[in-house]
Order: structure tokens, then sequence, then C-alpha cells
């Protein structure tokens, strides 16, 4: 299965190990990833919402670059994932759009031909590869661990443009996590927000709907969260200090990348996925593994 | 017990004038075809005698006045349909009056503080004003809108943070709404901020809820965002968004410590020391920006922009 | 004494009618308080008007014919006062549209500008789809009257009329909210409630439309004025309950030439409003047709007939339908599938009998504006106009007077009669909401489209034993007065009674049949005898009943007697 492979910022820069998992994952799954290097960041939603036609300009530029590799994007981040397949859609539906847009490629010899799909690493797991052959992959299966599934608003929502998952019920990240021996917990935090997109103007907002997330994780004795984007990580991880304060509480709840928790099922050692990079320490999670970190 | 024909139904039951504290009532209603919640307590009151009280009065979302959460999504109790097991609860982030009865004034008034009746800058002149669908398109979008604050009900930012400077989302739609008529001329921008629209985190919940099919936070809330980020100089969301803006320019990335030191300021940043050192020692921190490869592309991009605005 | 609010003018009822009566009398310059038992633009049947008719009288005098017959004929079988119909539609055209697009009103158009109209005809227009535009309407005049801070009371009942005199000098009012009774004085009193009321099974009218304002007028001893000429919607959805009110509309539909068409249980088309050109409203025709087809068993008055739009390109519906979704919602696909309805009791034609010029009732100091009225035809620019003119002679009536003396001791009686009902019910008790839905189940079974003097005799024994059986055993769960729905309901329960049995009283007098009107036992149009209207009072406990004739001034019917089921009106 070939694949453009977009990181995103923070794969590249506040969770490298959420990038080096990736990579290691996918040699073991047999993906075969073209990093599209180039490419620049989707906007978060700070372009969007300041200036649409550089929003659509910018990602209409990461998805051409994929054109020209015929190869769909897969992504590990959420925001991006909901980012670049809202412009594919867009720019798909709209041609008068597509020619504007195509007409600020052509400065720098691209074109937008909408050939292309976006997807996300979870998807690929369950949609591609597929839950049975999956499972036959799973060397190592977490049996006993409790994971509180944590699958991020821009990978559910809004549900028109995604479509893959029920944002009132969603399933794929319980599914995935059983397929790796695992235990879902249940909590109703599971489909809220992190409050990451406010983490930089208005962080006790931010911090206060994450530690909603993190305390109801924590109260469902979860051993660990994981996540299916790098921005609900920031919030929930290296953040996760803060929210103690906040809190008034301690949570101490290690909080894991999906291609982290995908490369301990698939019996990957814990030093290929850079277990030792994440904020809170994984340690715990390890320890119920019987694994050396 | 819930068989294929009935609908078990948990009514929230609360008089506060009255009670101690809240109770439910549960009740077996016969289910029919393409049953609304509404019609489950039609048959509560109206059969079963339970003396619930809810409030509603078209049935086919034009009042906007049957909103309940049902197993915890906030909906419309008219549109909603009947499943075999609910538990019905009075809308979130709004006092209960009682039973399902809601008091909606102070977001009313929230509302009305964002003055959503349309400024013309010229005086109307006849019917009909030369206008044609292309320049109602955006305004077009929130024309079928209630104001049934199913979505403000749904706003993480005032039920898990109770971040009451929030206006929320029904509130910013009205303003929207009016912002996007071609012919307003209101200083909608003022009003999106004293609304704190900036305190929105853009988690979608808002459209996911939304009874007549509003993306409320991409239709909306977005586009106010836009005229923000556009006409203030202040303010710390709108600025933030030029500051990433003008990152991606320069780097084609973001640079985290970067953006936080001019976005935060030096001193806010300071205090995030302790956390960036550990992050740091993690190998989380990079002290220099990285810069993508092809990054003149880029800049070509941002100028092919520039031209266009 | 309780609470007393002082005001110049009162407008009870928050549609369109209501709406534009409480800005006149604000623009005015007087002191007005807009009471809505319901919500300003959200309760009512304004928010149903689904249709704007684009009217354009000025342009020729076939024009202006052709609306007078439309409204007059076709809406009214011929008991209209035509000169204010003329008078509407003037209205409509030289200040509704131009308003309500001051404020924002977005008339649907295509992409070059031109509005969207039914091709052919091109008198329908919409805002912004069809089945919305009086929500959208409403929420302009909600928004204007809120930023001017108009004194408004919602979730607001008024319980009764004020007396002094003979002259109507404010009203009692129970706030639902607070559980208080309070007493208004002013200087007059527009009754705005609207002619829709939710009285049959199957009924148009919203959840708290219970004929109050009817009530309240009779009560003060208002004339009133063909209250049996109902009009019954033929193509509203059959299921689910909660969305009867979803009209399937048989007028000239949008970008297209096409109108939606009916078919029975057989699958045999029976109706599209093709049939007769010139009745744009083809309300009473649909009923005819049905009429037949329930005869043989090959259609319900609740069901088993069917409305279809397989012969319109789906995307037209996609667009320009606000009902769409909802039809899509319950799985169907147009292009293919059928929608099952059923008829409802929708609007009163008749109401309280007014003074066209002036929407003065018999009762001075009492306006009454819009579909309440006895003169009006159920269109939101009409109603409009109501309120507006309305809001002219009360703000004269007002300049010209002093503050008028409250009558202590009816408000006590009131005030005593809407406590009455605070009881806590017995073991065999019942809500009074159980006895609303049996009073609209007789009135659906024995006062539904199709009437006779032995069925309305039934209703009238059935609505007897309720008031003998049913009454004495309502009672309420819990006696706070915090938002307690069941005492509204309770006192509601009185109201309706009240107006069912004068409906039925009226409907009996009427020996013929005409326009929304149908009596199976006197199946004529009789304009020689029953060009008349009926004018019932209250006479202390009687009822007086008489009639007057209609003046026919521009356009009269050409035959003597028809055969009501072939007549096009």
């Amino acid at each position: 299965m070939k694949f453009a492979y977009y990181p995103g910022c923070s794969a590249k820069t506040t969770c490298p190990e959420l990038d080096q998992s990736m990579k290691a994952v996918a040699k073991k799954l047999d993906l075969d990833l073209a990093e599209l290097e180039v490419a620049t960041c989707t906007g978060s939603r700070q372009i969007r919402d300041s200036n649409e036609e550089l929003f659509l300009t910018l990602n209409a530029r990461t998805l051409a670059l994929a054109e020209r590799l015929e190869r769909d994007v897969m992504t590990v981040c959420a925001t991006c994932l909901l980012n670049l397949t809202e412009v594919n859609a867009t720019l798909k539906q709209n041609a008068e759009l597509r020619r504007k847009i195509n007409a600020n490629l052509a400065a720098v010899g691209l074109e937008f031909r909408g050939t292309r799909e976006v997807t996300h690493f979870l998807w690929v797991l369950l949609r591609d590869i597929g839950a049975e052959a999956l499972a036959k992959k799973v060397a190592r299966p977490l049996r006993g661990l409790r994971v509180a599934p944590f699958y991020g608003c821009h990978i559910l929502r809004p549900k028109d443009v995604l479509g893959f998952d029920d944002p009132d019920s969603p399933t794929s990240l319980d599914t995935l996590i059983r397929v790796l021996g695992a235990d879902p917990v249940a909590y109703d935090g599971k489909k809220r927000c992190c409050g990451f997109h406010v983490l930089m103007t208005k962080e006790d907002l931010a911090l206060k709907i994450s530690g909603r997330r993190l305390s109801q994780a924590r109260d469902e004795a979860a051993d660990c969260l994981v996540t299916t984007c790098p921005l609900c990580h920031s919030s929930l991880d290296p953040y996760q200090s803060a929210v103690e304060k906040t809190l008034g509480r301690k949570i101490r709840l290690p909080v894991i990348h999906l291609p982290q928790l995908v490369g301990l099922g698939l019996g990957l050692a814990p030093r290929e996925l850079k277990l030792e990079g994440n904020a809170v320490s994984t340690a715990p999670v390890l320890e119920k593994m019987a694994l050396q970190a | 017990m819930t068989s294929g024909n009935t609908v078990s139904a948990k009514i929230f039951r609360y008089d506060p004038a009255a009670d101690k504290a809240p109770r439910y009532e549960t009740l077996e209603v016969p289910l029919e075809k393409e049953m609304r919640v509404l019609d489950v307590l039609d048959y509560a009151v109206e059969n079963a005698g339970v003396a619930v009280g809810y409030r509603w009065f078209c049935g086919v979302k034009r009042c906007g006045m049957c909103g309940v959460s049902v197993n915890g999504k906030p909906v419309l109790a008219c549109w909603e349909k009947a499943t075999p097991s609910m538990v019905i609860d009075p809308l979130p982030n709004m006092p209960v009056v009682r039973d399902l009865v809601v008091d909606r004034s102070a977001l009313e008034q929230a509302t009305l503080e964002m003055e959503p009746c349309l400024k013309r800058k010229e005086p109307y002149e006849s019917f009909p004003e030369p206008l044609t669908h292309r320049d109602f398109e955006d305004a077009y979008r929130l024309m079928t809108c209630i104001e049934c604050y199913v979505c403000t009900a749904a706003c993480p930012v005032l039920s898990d943070a109770n971040h009451r400077e929030f206006a929320g989302p029904a509130s910013l739609v009205q303003l929207a709404k009016v912002a996007l008529h071609p012919k307003d001329a209101g200083e909608r921008v003022a009003a999106a901020l004293k609304g704190d629209i900036y305190a929105c985190i853009s988690c979608y919940e808002c459209s996911n809820v939304c009874p007549v099919g509003i993306n409320v936070l991409e239709d909306a809330i977005e586009k106010l965002k836009r005229r923000c980020a556009a006409q203030s100089e202040s303010n710390p969301g709108a600025k933030h968004a030029r500051i990433f803006t003008d990152l991606i320019r320069k780097f084609g990335r973001i640079h985290p410590p970067t953006l936080m030191r001019q976005s935060k300021g030096l001193m806010q940043s300071v205090s995030k020391m302790s956390m960036a050192l550990a992050m740091y020692r993690k190998g989380k921190v990079q002290v220099r920006p990285q810069t993508v490869q092809g990054i003149e592309e880029v800049r070509k991009l941002f100028k092919a922009v520039e031209k266009d605005q | 004494m309780p609470r007393t609010i002082d005001t110049d003018v009162v407008v009870i009822g928050g549609g369109a009618a209501g709406a534009h009566a409480a800005l006149k009398v604000h623009a005015e310059g007087l002191k007005v308080l807009l009471i809505v038992k319901g919500f300003l633009g959200r309760s009512g049947c304004s928010i149903f008007a689904g249709n704007l008719q684009l009217v354009n009288t000025k342009v020729s005098a076939e024009e202006e014919e052709k609306w007078l017959t439309i409204r007059t004929k076709h809406m009214g079988g011929y008991l209209l006062e035509q000169d204010y119909v003329k008078r509407a539609n003037r209205f409509t055209e030289s200040e509704f549209y131009p308003e309500m697009e001051r404020r924002g009103l977005y008339i649907r158009r295509n992409a070059e500008g031109k509005f969207i109209k039914s091709e052919g005809r091109g008198t329908n227009v919409w805002a912004p789809l069809q089945g919305y535009s009086g929500t959208f309407v409403m929420e302009l005049l909600r928004k204007e009257i809120l930023n001017k801070r108009i004194p408004l009371l919602q979730e607001t009942m008024v319980t009764s009329l004020l007396l002094d005199e003979g002259k109507v000098v404010g009203v009692t009012l129970l706030d639902i909210l607070r559980g208080e009774f309070i007493a208004v004085r002013a200087k007059a009193v527009i009754v705005a409630t609207g002619p829709s009321n939710y009285l049959a099974t199957r009924s148009t009218g919203t959840r708290e439309q219970c004929a109050n304002g009817f009530a309240m007028a009779y009560r003060a001893g208002a004339q009133m004025q063909d209250i049996e000429i109902q009009w019954w919607h033929c193509s509203d959805i059959a299921w689910p309950k909660a969305w009867t009110r979803l009209h399937i509309y048989p007028n000239p539909m949008p970008a297209t030439k096409e109108t939606v068409r009916l078919y029975n249980s057989e699958g045999e088309m029976f109706f599209e409003q093709g049939m007769y050109p010139l009745a744009m409203q083809p309300y009473f025709l649909q009923l005819k047709h049905l009429y037949p087809h329930v005869k043989r068993g090959k259609a319900r008055w609740n069901g088993g007939y069917f409305a279809g739009y397989t012969h319109i390109d789906p995307s037209i519906m996609e667009q320009y339908s606000y009902q769409t979704q909802f039809l899509k919602a319950l799985g169907l696909d147009l292009s293919k599938d059928l929608i099952e309805c059923g008829i409802s009791w929708h609007m009163t034609l008749g109401g309280i009998r007014t003074n066209t010029e002036t929407m003065e009732t018999s009762l001075p100091g009492l306006y009454a504006a819009g579909g309440v009225g006895s003169h009006g035809v159920g269109t939101i620019t009409f109603v409009s106009y109501d309120g507006t003119l309305a809001a002219g002679g009360a703000c004269a009536r007002a300049r010209a007077m002093q503050p008028p003396r409250l009558p202590e001791e009816q408000i006590a009686r009131e005030e005593q009669r809407v406590m009455s009902p605070l009881k806590v019910r017995s073991g065999d008790g019942l809500l009074p909401a159980q006895v609303k839905k049996r009073i609209r189940e007789i009135m659906w079974e024995k006062m539904g489209y199709v009437k006779s003097e032995a069925k309305m005799e039934e209703a009238l024994g059935q609505l007897a034993e309720v008031r003998e059986k049913l009454v004495p055993r309502i009672g309420l769960d819990s006696l706070s007065r915090t938002w307690n729905y069941d005492w509204v309901d309770a006192l509601d329960v009185e109201d309706m009674l009240d107006i069912c049995e004068l409906t039925i009283h009226s409907a009996k007098v009427r020996q013929e049949s005409r326009g929304a009107f149908f009596r199976e036992d006197f199946p004529y149009i009789d304009n020689k005898n029953w060009l008349r209207h009926t004018v019932m009072s209250r006479d202390g406990n009687a009822l007086r009943i008489e009639t007057v004739p209609v003046e026919l001034k521009y356009i009269r019917p050409e035959s003597e007697r028809e055969d009501f089921l072939s007549a096009d009106y």
C-alpha cells in the first residue's frame, strides 16, 4: 500500500516520537510512505480563520504534490486531515474556485486536478488493511491494558465531510484497541474536544477542557490514553502538568500516539516507538506489559 | 423491560420551587412509525397522565423551542427520532425552570446585545433591491437558523469550562447572519469580540448538533473570525492568527517556541519555562526554526494570494 | 387587587398582526404592551406562512380583478369585504414587501437577480424557501421589536378583557413562568391571536392556540361572525404525529409549471392544481376531490391517500422547499415515493366581527387584527395590514382618552376563576391535557370536513358530556405556580369548550355549503339565501344568533344555486 505521507508540523517539532513511531510501524505493516517533505503546514485553524484563499492555496499545493506522486495522502494529524479533506472536496466541487486557486499554483508550476483522496492512519488500519488482517499481525496482544480512546474533533466532525465514523457514538478507535488485544475504556470525553486550538491564546480555558477529559479517563481507571492527533496529544501530554495544577489533582496518565500503541501490539520495542519521548512517563504502561523501556 | 415495540423513556423531573432534588420518571410508550421524541412526551401527558413539563409549539422545526437532551445529545424533540431507550434531560448550559423547560433569557440577551438587526449604510431605496443570489450566498446558509440554542447547549466552552464570557454559537450565528447580508454596515467585529469569539475552540460540536443542518463553525463563526483577523489590531486571537500565518510565510511550518514567544509575549512565555525545559530534554524543542524545503515556492504562493487580495 | 400595569395600548398575540400593531403603536409614540401566550414570532400561525404572493394590482385593472377573485371567491367563498381585499393587496405591494426587505428579508433570487417564481403564473415567491417564508418574516419582526425594547410579555396568557360601562379598558393575565395574576389598564386593546386553533386531533394550530382570543372576546360580549367557516388543509403529512403541521403545498411550486399531485390508495391521481388554473390557492377544491375517494374507501381523512412530486425534477425540491428535509428524514425518495397525507383543521375564516376599515369590533376599545377577525383570508401580508390598521385606530382612541377606571369587582372574579384550577387531582382525576385531547377527538370525529345536522347534534351531546363528567375530574399534579402548564391547560379547556360549541351552533344555522364549509345534508351553494354572515353574540347566558347580508361591491357569483362539489369555489 502506497501513500504520500503528510506528517504535519507537530510530528516534526513538538512530538518527533509520532513521526518516528509512524515510520517504524509503516515498515512493519509494509506501508510504502513517500514523505511530502516540501509540503507546508495546513494552517491549523489559524490560516483558515484569517485568510481563506491562502488556506485553499497552500493545501491545494500539498494535494497537487501528492497528485504528482499519484498517491493518496495519509496523515497522522486529525486537524490536517480535516483541512486537507475539506480543501480537496471544495476544489473538486467548485470549478470556479478551482480555476482561481490553480491560477495561484501556476506560479510554482503545479496544478490541482482533484484526482486523489486524503486519509488518516487510523482509517488506513481499519479500511485499507482491515481489522482481520491487522489482528493476524498482532504479535504481542496488549492483554489487560485499559486504553482510553481519544478520537479528536477533526477526525469525527463535521460528519458530512469526513464520514468515516459516527461522531455521536464513534467506534473505530475502540475497534482498533480491541484488535490490539487491549480493552477500550468507555467515557464520554472520548469524542470531545481537547481544547488545543485556544491553548496559545486562552490557556486557562484550554486546560479546563483538557482537564475534563483527563479526569474522566483517570476516573475510569485507564492505564493510558491514545490519541489520533498530535494537537490533542500536546494538550493532554506535555500540558498535563499544567492541567494538574488547574485541577489541583494528580493525573499522571500516559498519553500515547496511535502508531506507538499499534507498534506495541505489533511487537516493536519501546525504543523503536520512542516511548521515552512522551512527556508523561509511559513506564507504567510498559510495566503492565512486562516490557523493558 | 424494553421490547422492540415500546420506547422506554427516562424523563428528568424537577421543580426547583418545590422539589429538593431532581428525579427521573421512567415510562413505557408504544413505539409508533417514525415516532419523534416530542410524540413520546405528548404521550406521557395526554395518555399516561404524567404531568411532565416540556415546551413546544410547532412540531416542525420553526419555533425552535422544544430543545431537550436525549442520551446526552442536545436535540429538538420534534426532529429527533425516538429510540427504544432514551434518557431525556433538559438542555444543558441554561437554568432549569421546571422538568424539561429551561430559561433561555440570558442567552437571548447575549444575542440581543449583538444587535442582530440589519444596519444599512445607505438608506433603503425600493423593492426589489438589485441583488442576486450570489450576493446572498453566505448569508443564505444561515437563514434557516431558528435560534433553538441547541448548538449553544452543546458547546463545551460553556459546559466544560463554564466560560460565560463566550456568547455561544447560537448568538454568533445571529450575528453572522446579519453581518453577511450584502447591505449590512454594522460594527460586527466589535460585537464578535465582545462576545469573546476567540474562546471558540473549533470543536464542531455546534455544527454536529444543529437540527437544521447549518455548519455553525464554518459558515458562521469562522467567517466572523476572518473579519476579526483582518480588522482587529489588538485582540490576542486575531493577532495569533496573523503571527501564525507570518511564520508559515517565513518557514513553511510552525516553530512552536517562536509562535509562543510572539503570541504570548516574552513574559508569559517565561512562565512556561519549566515545561519548555522538560520538553527540551525529551527532544521536543528545536531551538532554531527549521525551514521546509522549497520555501521559495511557498513565498511565491503567498505573493500570488496577496496580489488577488 | 393584584399588581397592575398601565399602558396605552395592549396588543395580544405574537404573530405578524400583533407584531405590526406593536411596531406601529410604538412608532406613534404611545405606550404599548405586547403580550404573547407563547413566544413572539415563534408560536402561532404566522411562522407557517409558506408562500408569499407577489401581488401587483397597480399594473392593470385585470390584475386587480384577478387578485380580488382569488381572494374573494376561491378563498373566501364570496364572504369577504371586497374593498378590504383591494386595500390589503395595495398594502402588500407598497408597504409589506419594501418594509420587510428593508429589514433584511431575502426573497430567493437566481444568479442574475431575478426572483424564483412558479413558471407560467409567476406570482408566488419564497423567503428564502417554500414553506419557510413566515418563519423568516417573523424573525425579522421579532428582532426589530426586541431591538427597540418594546415592552413585551412572553409565556403570558391573557385570561379576560376588562370592561367598564361596556368599554374595553384592559386585560387580566397570567404570567406562566411565575404564576402571577396581573391586571393591565389600557385605553385600547388589539386582539391578534390568529385564526388557527388546535381544536381537532389533526390540526395546524400550535400547542398554545386554544381559541383563547375568540373566547375572551365572546365572553366580553363581542359579536362573532362566520365562525363556522372552517378551512381544512387537505395535504398535511399523515405521520409522525409531531409533524402534523408539515404542509404539502397545493399551490404553484418554485421554478416549475408543475404542482403537487394527490393519489388515492390505489395510486390513481385525483388532483393537481392545474385542473383549476384560476384557483391558485386550491385548498377547498382538493377536499372536494378527496371526498368521493373517502366515500369509496380509497382514502381516509387521516391517511390512505398520498401526495407526490414524482413528476417534478428532484433538484427543485432539494433547492427550494423547506419540507424536503423532513421527507428525506423519513427515508422517502421523492423521485419515486409518495407521501401519505391527512386533512387537518386549519384556519377559521370567520372570527370576531370587525369593521374592516378600522378593525374595530362591536365592543368599544377592542380591535381585532389578523385572522382572529372575521374578515381574513389568512395571508401573512394581509394580517400585517390589519395590525397596522388596528394600531392606527387604537392610537387615535388612546390619544383622545384619559386613563380608564379598572373594574375591581370583575378583576376579583376573574382572579378567582383563574386560580380555581389550582387543586390536586384525586384518584380518578384527569390532567387537563387529557380532557383537551378528548375535545379534539370529538371535533375530529363529529365536526370534521363533512358536516351534517345529526353529527353536529352528537358533537354537542359529547361536548356536554365532557362538561358534566370530565371537567369535574380535572386536577393538577402539582400546585407549584412556576411554569405549571397543566394550569394553563385547565384554563384552555374552558375556552375550547365554549368556542367548539359556538362553532357548532353557528354551523347548524348555515344551511348550505360554501368554500371551506361542507354540509352533506345541504350539498349546494345557496347564493340566493346565504350570501349572508352569521353573527353570534352572548346575551346574558344565552346565545343570540342573527344573519346579515354580505355586501358584494365588485364581483358576485353568477348563479343563485350551484352544486357544491362541482363548483370551483
